[in-house]
């Protein structure tokens, strides 16, 4: 791919939102048939995943963006009337149609000549997010986007599946996106690989093999794994293959033809799917452990929000009194993957907002 | 029966670290995804010591094919015959393999 980059285009603010309620992974399990807890605590200690987010009932990725949405567009005095572009992403919308975005350009009360669309990416999504929300600034007549990213992961895999079942948690993130010179010059490398689209997936309640009553049923699989067909699945040794060889030469091409070196780099914050797999990479590329914040044992997997939560949860003490050069990697389902460097000219980082009542039913 | 050669021991010494055995249990017949030991956390375990100790990475479905650790020694040896010599594996190099062809800049 030829060199993406965008001039003076940058991040305006930054905020995420999670659910309240909290799921300990290492705490006595209920419900039939739990995984032994002898597996629970191996694949904890591996994956780093102690807690996560779980988003009760009626609670969807489009609330936790809303709720960072309108604290963003506050700490920003950003009018909503000066918003121009909503893009939503997310492999867990509100419904399969209308798209997402839209209803939230009406419960945000944006404009009604406000572009707003879908995008269905998940580990990836951040990135290829931030990659739309500057190029519809550089060229596609907006002054300003607001990328939202939001998923309820945590019910969309079962718990007595080994290779997900304690992974995943639950976030939303709100992103502004304008014109801002001192953001310098943006670099981005994205790709996508199908051959490899079975690597993570969801089988049922698409178009390909519709729901049924069959679907929705949980059985053992030839993998050792135990889940329905509408329940996400992952290849674990497939996808860390993927981390430590294309994304790995990802980010060495990116910060090469960038011309920027790991010294150069005040933070890099790589989508947290697995802390053993992120540890591997981190040293594989020479990046020094201060500079790389983890938020995976506190809230799991949370897909595309992570990379924007691990900002807001970790860096928000040191971001908004300067001005920080970023690498930001999201990898994963699609196959997918994206890398940027950016620099975060004294942009707002909001603090976490917990929503929703922390106690279970 | 014969020692194996010094390689395929070490390869050996470091299968039995992952899978929490004696080295002297384990040979080239020996079918690594059989062993009680074995799991999914075995395989990533495996995968990044392939890739710390030899600079190697096989390809998923190469990977998946493996069965026994001869045929894991063997893979290994074509590997290095078709690049440099091992050397410490945390200089990122830019001969990294990958599942996939990508196009020469």
């Amino acid at each position: 791919m030829p060199d993406v980059s965008f001039a003076g285009i940058g991040i305006l603010g930054i905020a995420a939102a999670v659910p309240a309620r909290r799921i300990d992974n290492l705490a006595t399990p209920t419900g039939a048939e739990p995984l032994p807890a002898a597996d629970v605590r191996a694949i904890v200690e591996h994956a780093g995943v102690l807690s996560r987010r779980e988003a009760p009932p009626g609670m969807c990725g489009s609330d936790l963006c809303q709720a960072a949405a309108e604290q963003l567009l506050e700490a920003t005095a950003t009018a909503r009337a000066g918003i121009d572009g909503l893009v939503f992403v997310s492999q867990t919308p509100d419904y399969r149609m209308p798209a997402t975005a839209v209803l939230l350009q009406d419960r945000l009360g944006l404009r009604t000549d406000t572009l707003a669309f879908d995008v269905g990416l998940g580990c990836s999504g951040y990135v290829y997010g931030l990659y739309l929300a500057m190029s519809l600034v550089a060229g596609g007549g907006l002054e300003s986007v607001l990328l939202l990213n939001g998923e309820t992961r945590s019910r969309a895999y079962s718990p007595r599946d080994r290779a997900t079942g304690l992974l995943f948690g639950d976030a939303g993130a709100a992103t502004l996106v304008a014109r801002q010179p001192a953001a310098g010059t943006s670099h981005f490398s994205l790709h996508s690989d199908g051959s490899r689209g079975g690597l993570i997936g969801m089988e049922a309640g698409g178009a390909r093999l519709p729901s049924s009553l069959d679907t929705l049923r949980e059985r053992p699989r030839p993998d050792g794994g135990f889940r329905s067909d509408e329940q996400g699945f992952m290849d674990g040794p497939g996808v860390f293959t993927f981390m430590i060889s294309d994304v790995f030469a990802d980010i060495i091409d990116l910060l090469a033809r960038s011309a920027t070196a790991v010294a150069d780099l005040d933070h890099a914050i790589l989508h947290q799917a697995n802390r053993f797999a992120l540890e591997h990479l981190r040293t594989k590329l020479g990046l020094p452990a201060e500079k790389v914040p983890f938020t995976i044992d506190e809230f799991g997997n949370t897909s595309g929000p992570s990379i924007p939560l691990t900002i807001v949860a970790r860096l928000a003490d040191r971001l908004p009194t300067t001005t920080s050069r970023v690498l930001l990697a999201g990898f994963g389902v699609g196959l997918s993957w994206a890398s940027a460097v950016v620099t975060l000219a004294r942009p707002h980082i909001c603090p976490l907002i917990e929503l929703g009542d922390p106690a279970h039913d | 029966m014969q020692s194996p050669p010094p390689q395929t021991a070490a390869l050996i010494d470091r299968l039995a670290d992952i899978l929490e055995c004696a080295a002297a249990d384990l040979d080239e017949a020996t079918v690594f995804r059989n062993h009680p030991h074995w799991d999914s956390l075995a395989a990533l375990s495996l995968i990044a010591m392939l890739d710390s100790a030899y600079g190697v990475i096989l390809p998923h479905t190469e990977f998946e094919r493996l069965q026994t650790i001869g045929d894991l020694d063997a893979s290994l040896r074509a590997r290095q015959l078709a690049s440099s010599p091992a050397s410490s594996a945390w200089n990122p190099s830019p001969h990294v393999p990958s599942s996939q062809d990508r196009p020469s800049a």
